[in-house]
């Protein structure tokens, strides 16, 4: 997995060159250079994560795949009802964060029972 | 004999196919469900096209109110970016890296799932405006600010819109960073990263872009929303001009997200369709990183206009993308040169997207030069240009991927007459429908009308664009046609029927759970074929 570390850094590298272009052509355009600056960063961050990422996966070599997961389509929902709520009304954040509450439970269940069987 | 089914059997197994649906993390079944989903989405978009050019044939207004019209150009828009395309490119990935990459299951598949149950979420929102009193958002798919702020544009249609878009950045995001993870992390033994497909690594780039520009675009509908809510965000030229930057930090990105992954499935089809290897790997390779990072630098020639961006830069790097772009036409022409080709459907697709795409790119050109976009900027040329890149060319590409693919994942093949037709039909729609653009915005047409004056003289050529519109819906019939016909009548596919390159080819039609019984020796990023070719000398000799 070394060799795949190499693209985000290799194309942070490619970021950080235009985002230096832009700020020595354009050096008051605070924001499009940050923007720019942020992305390779962003992009030098997830190298590094990944290079963590391999250590740890070595370390540990199997897991269990989930093959069905209602907690968790039970939660990517419920945030989206919590957000239709701001627009909707009190009631409906309410329900969300009750769905959200079973999500979490679900999710925290479904993961012990994974590290049983494994 | 025949056997009767017992009736809670049967009952259990419904159940079980309705949580499958609800819950299942297969990467898959989840790919599946977000491409007919998105696919759902482009079919509502499409009509509100139609109703918008069947209310543009004529001067006047014969169909919609104008309040009608601004809701469905925007949501046409909305749907087509944020719900349609870029979840198909998505979707592609979803299922096809894994395999690509000889992986057993997508990374985090949970986030997956939850991915795309954000995506059709934000989809749903987003359409829920026109069920309320002021109907849908009517700003555009860009929202600009202060168009787009509380006094301007009224309505809960328009705050459902930014939670609409931001639940679908999300869904986005979340997609992308389990397609990067596994195409990085998931590999299987001897898949170094030269060797993983050139679809594979189009799916590299175009999720390291979704990961730094979508963010971006989370960020900015949730200033949008505070701006309308409680004000003060977005003030003056300086806040109008920092919202145009948020957004199209995610607005050009975006348009290279629907676009390299179709470079990749063309690459795939144009390989395997010529019987050759893809000329010039490792140069398309480093094309496809260098033409992402520089179209993550592009986005301010948006904003030409606004006389408030450092022109040179912007227009100096949108120039240089024709560099990569021109080494990816080259290495698809070489691959071709030389080669069997066999002009089946997804080779006619995979044709079609190179002439046609090269119509909206060299487009582009034009609209990059700062000049030439003050004289076009906000007229149909640009609608021209955009249109003819991302459905004269991806929407072509999308075709490919969809023929090419469908085998492995139904097991069936889709019927070769329909899908010439179809193409035909595309060919013909799309060019009748969008080259007269090109003329009425050199004209002065500008977009985002519902009317125009009898004494333009548009009317002809809107007449001719509105026909070549509803080619394009009978060419949608007839694709959906094939569809239905192939999964009932069609041929049984085979594990490889079109003799392919990369190692999805080496598993069942469709795939299993685990996706690989066992895997070929992976030696090159044409694993099938280094073993076609390995074993066509030992059957010479025997």
């Amino acid at each position: 997995m070394r060799d795949a570390v190499a693209v985000p850094l290799a194309w942070s590298v490619f970021l950080a060159v235009l985002a230096a272009m832009l700020w020595v052509w354009s050096p008051g355009d605070e924001l499009a250079i940050a923007l720019l600056g942020g992305a390779a960063v962003g992009a030098a961050l997830s190298g590094f994560a990944l290079a963590l990422g391999a250590r740890r996966t070595t370390e540990r070599r199997s897991w269990v795949l989930p093959d069905l997961s209602p907690a968790t389509s039970l939660l990517a929902i419920a945030i989206s009802v919590v957000l239709i709520g701001l627009e909707a009304g009190q009631w409906l954040i309410w329900i969300g964060a009750g769905l959200l509450g079973f999500g979490v439970l679900g999710l925290v269940r479904e993961l012990r029972l994974g590290r049983r069987r494994r | 004999m025949t056997t009767v089914e017992h009736p809670s059997r049967a009952a259990s197994a419904q159940r079980a196919i309705v949580i499958e649906a609800f819950a299942g993390t297969d990467h898959k079944r989840v790919a599946q469900r977000l491409a007919v989903t998105a696919f759902l989405f482009f079919l509502a978009a499409g009509v509100m096209a139609l109703l918008m050019r069947s209310e543009l044939a004529e001067p006047g207004m014969q169909l919609v109110s104008r309040n009608t019209y601004n809701q469905l150009f925007t949501m046409h828009g909305s749907l087509m970016i944020y719900v349609a395309i870029t979840p198909l490119a998505l979707a592609l990935g979803v299922y096809f890296a894994p395999l690509q990459v000889g992986a057993a299951e997508i990374f985090a598949p949970r986030l997956a799932l939850a991915g795309y149950w954000l995506l059709l979420a934000g989809g749903l929102t987003m359409c829920s405006g026109f069920l309320t009193s002021h109907g849908a958002a009517r700003v555009g798919w860009t929202a600009f600010d202060p168009l787009s702020n509380s006094v301007n544009t009224q309505g809960t249609g328009m705050d459902l819109w930014i939670f609409g878009v931001i639940l679908a950045a999300a869904g986005g995001t979340v997609l992308a960073i389990c397609v990067l993870g596994t195409i990085l992390a998931r590999r299987a033994p001897g898949m170094s990263m030269f060797r993983i497909p050139v679809f594979s690594w189009s799916m590299v780039v175009t999720c390291l872009m979704v990961v730094m520009s979508f963010p971006v675009l989370v960020l900015a509908m949730a200033l949008l929303y505070a701006d309308r809510r409680f004000g003060g965000v977005f003030n003056g030229t300086g806040g109008a001009v920092a919202y145009q930057h948020l957004f199209w930090f995610y607005g050009h990105p975006v348009v290279y997200v629907m676009f390299f992954p179709f470079v990749g499935v063309v690459a795939e089809v144009v390989a395997t369709f010529s019987g050759k290897r893809f000329f010039g790997y490792r140069a398309i390779v480093l094309s496809l990183l260098l033409f992402a990072a520089i179209s993550m630098s592009v986005w301010a020639h948006h904003m030409f206009a606004t006389g408030q961006v450092r022109n040179q830069y912007f227009s100096l790097t949108s120039m240089l993308l024709v560099l990569p772009a021109g080494i990816e036409y080259f290495d698809m022409i070489a691959t071709m040169i030389g080669g069997a080709i066999v002009l089946r459907t997804p080779m006619l697709f995979a044709v079609g997207f190179l002439i046609q795409f090269l119509v909206g790119g060299l487009s582009g050109i034009f609209v990059a030069s700062p000049p030439l976009d003050y004289h076009v900027h906000d007229t149909f040329v640009v609608v021209a240009h955009f249109h003819y890149t991302l459905f004269a060319g991806s929407v072509f590409a999308l075709f490919a991927a969809v023929y090419y693919w469908f085998p492995k994942v139904t097991g069936r093949m889709l019927g070769e007459g329909l899908g010439k037709l179809q193409f035909w039909l595309v060919v013909v729609g799309a060019n009748v429908t969008f080259l007269p653009m090109f003329f009425l915005g050199h004209d002065g047409m500008v977009r985002r009308i519902a009317d125009y004056s009898p004494g333009t003289g548009w009317q002809h050529l809107n007449e001719v664009a509105t026909l070549g519109s509803y080619v394009i819906g009978v060419s949608m019939v007839v694709f959906l046609v094939n569809v239905f016909r192939s999964l009932r009548h069609g041929r049984a596919a085979g594990n490889d029927p079109w003799a392919g390159h990369s190692l999805e080819w080496a598993t069942t039609s469709p795939p299993p759970r685990h996706n690989f019984d066992r895997l070929p020796p992976i030696r090159s990023f044409a694993p099938l074929l280094d073993l076609r070719e390995h074993r066509r000398p030992e059957q010479a000799t025997t």
